[in-house]
């Protein structure tokens, strides 16, 4: 036997109810101005859920040398053609911003610091991984070194062609955040970034900028070339 | 007849966990079209006309904005048919012989559909769908976070593994979903009933038979 369904004044209204705001937010949000607002703030909070879930002491999972993806796979939002070429005899890192003492250093003032060598996962925001080993200095070392304001929010990274991008200052100390001189145990190649990259497991790619010529200390959203695109900024893993 | 005792199979609490999920459901399958055509791993593409976001960057607006809705949602389905289980139609027992009975019957529209009872085919794809649901949920934080919870990483079968176990249990639900459908199609007052509410008569034992 079959029981019949009886509808309610209330569930009608109810459901009535529901199908008009959801047909109203529909068509207001087909409109990009009005999607805007929202899509911004749903990031923002993916940015707050992902600074509580990252743990300043959990490590990259590390990855046995014979798991390294050759050939490791150029990516930039140019062709490889267009890549910097940057003289390393003349090339300067500068450091300033929130920083006891603003320097400006050359490379073998970097190559003469203490070296940390990680062999960890790449992963792009368009979804592809690949395993590398990259060895330099941990950005934490170097920031104590110019007396950097560690209760600072931000760190920001500006680049030879134009790139510039910008990463929380937890992040930032993590004992994997390095800024590597050398990949697969030689100087980078101009591909992956000579000749200083940052590399940063708990970041995705987009965030390992290539080509670093400055590193500012700020508490002023600094945003990047990609976040103010519209990718989302805290970018963790 | 004054005192007949009700019960409403679509409570409103359902029915709005139900759209909720569905839309969040649908966003985050079309969304993941355009974030699956960034960096295919099969020899395939979607079209752009069903990729909500267009490119990367909309689609993962999209997607990490559906993901809270989505896990809202679900969370909500589960926790009110746990609290609910005795009102809820069972979802067990499943018998093979039954189900094999009854999918005969669907296929010569002898189906007969009785309110707030699930019969054994039903149940099977319920279940299947939650599965599949925890499933894309569970791959979906592993992608999301592969170094936060690297524990659940490595039970997934690590990063590259979890981006396959993501795809395919969307491509499950798209199945469950077609089904879902067809069974709507064939029996349109269920739709009425999700979209409404309504209230059936409470019999003092729910009979099982078809």
């Amino acid at each position: 036997m079959t029981e019949r369904l009886q509808p309610t004044r209330r569930g009608v209204i109810g459901g009535l109810a529901g199908m008009t705001l959801a047909g109203g937010a529909a068509a207001v949000l087909s409109i990009p101005v009005m999607r805007r607002p929202l899509l911004d703030a749903a990031s923002q909070w993916n940015d707050k859920v992902q600074a509580a879930l990252f743990q300043p002491d959990r490590l990259a999972p590390l990855y046995q040398e014979t798991e390294i993806t050759r050939p490791f796979r150029y990516n930039a939002f140019y062709p490889e053609a267009y890549a910097p070429k940057l003289d390393p005899d003349t090339w300067r890192l500068g450091v300033s911003g929130r920083v006891a003492r603003g320097t400006s250093f050359q490379l073998d003032d970097l190559r003469r610091m203490p070296q940390e060598a990680q062999v960890t996962r790449l992963i792009c925001i368009e979804g592809w991984s690949a395993v590398g080993k990259w060895s330099g200095v941990r950005l934490g070392r170097l920031l104590d070194l110019v007396g950097g304001d560690a209760e600072a929010r931000y760190v920001k990274f500006e680049c030879a062609e134009g790139y510039t991008t910008s990463i929380d200052m937890a992040s930032a100390r993590h004992p994997q955040t390095i800024l590597a001189l050398d990949f697969l145990d030689q100087p980078l190649p101009r591909a992956f970034g000579a000749p200083l990259r940052l590399r940063i497991p708990t970041k995705l790619g987009f965030k390992n900028a290539k080509y670093i010529t400055k590193i500012i200390v700020t508490n002023d959203y600094p945003g990047g070339y990609w976040e103010d695109q519209g990718y989302n900024w805290f970018a963790g893993l | 007849m004054r005192q007949i005792k009700h019960r409403s199979p679509h409570a409103l609490w359902l029915r709005l966990a139900h759209w909720t999920l569905a839309i969040s459901t649908l966003g985050l399958i079309s969304s993941g079209f355009a974030i699956f055509n960034a960096a295919p791993f099969y020899d395939i593409s979607f079209p752009t006309v069903i990729a909500l976001g267009t490119d990367l960057t909309g689609a993962l607006r999209w997607h990490f904005l559906f993901i809270w809705t989505f896990a809202g949602s679900l969370s909500l389905l589960i926790l009110g048919r746990l609290i609910k289980t005795r009102s809820a139609p069972p979802l067990i027992p499943i018998r093979a012989s039954k189900v094999r009975v009854e999918i005969v019957d669907t296929f010569r529209l002898k189906l007969a559909h009785q309110p707030g009872v699930y019969i054994h085919t039903q149940r099977l794809l319920y279940l299947g769908c939650f599965a599949l649901l925890a499933l894309a949920l569970l791959s979906g934080l592993v992608l999301w976070k592969p170094v936060q919870l690297q524990a659940l990483a490595s039970v997934v079968g690590g990063y590259e593994l979890a981006r396959r176990i993501h795809f395919w249990s969307m491509t499950g639900l798209g199945a469950f979903i077609a089904v879902h459908l067809t069974m709507v199609l064939v029996a349109p007052s269920t739709l009425l009933g999700m979209l409404f509410g309504a209230r059936v008569p409470r019999s003092e034992k729910s009979s099982e038979k078809s």
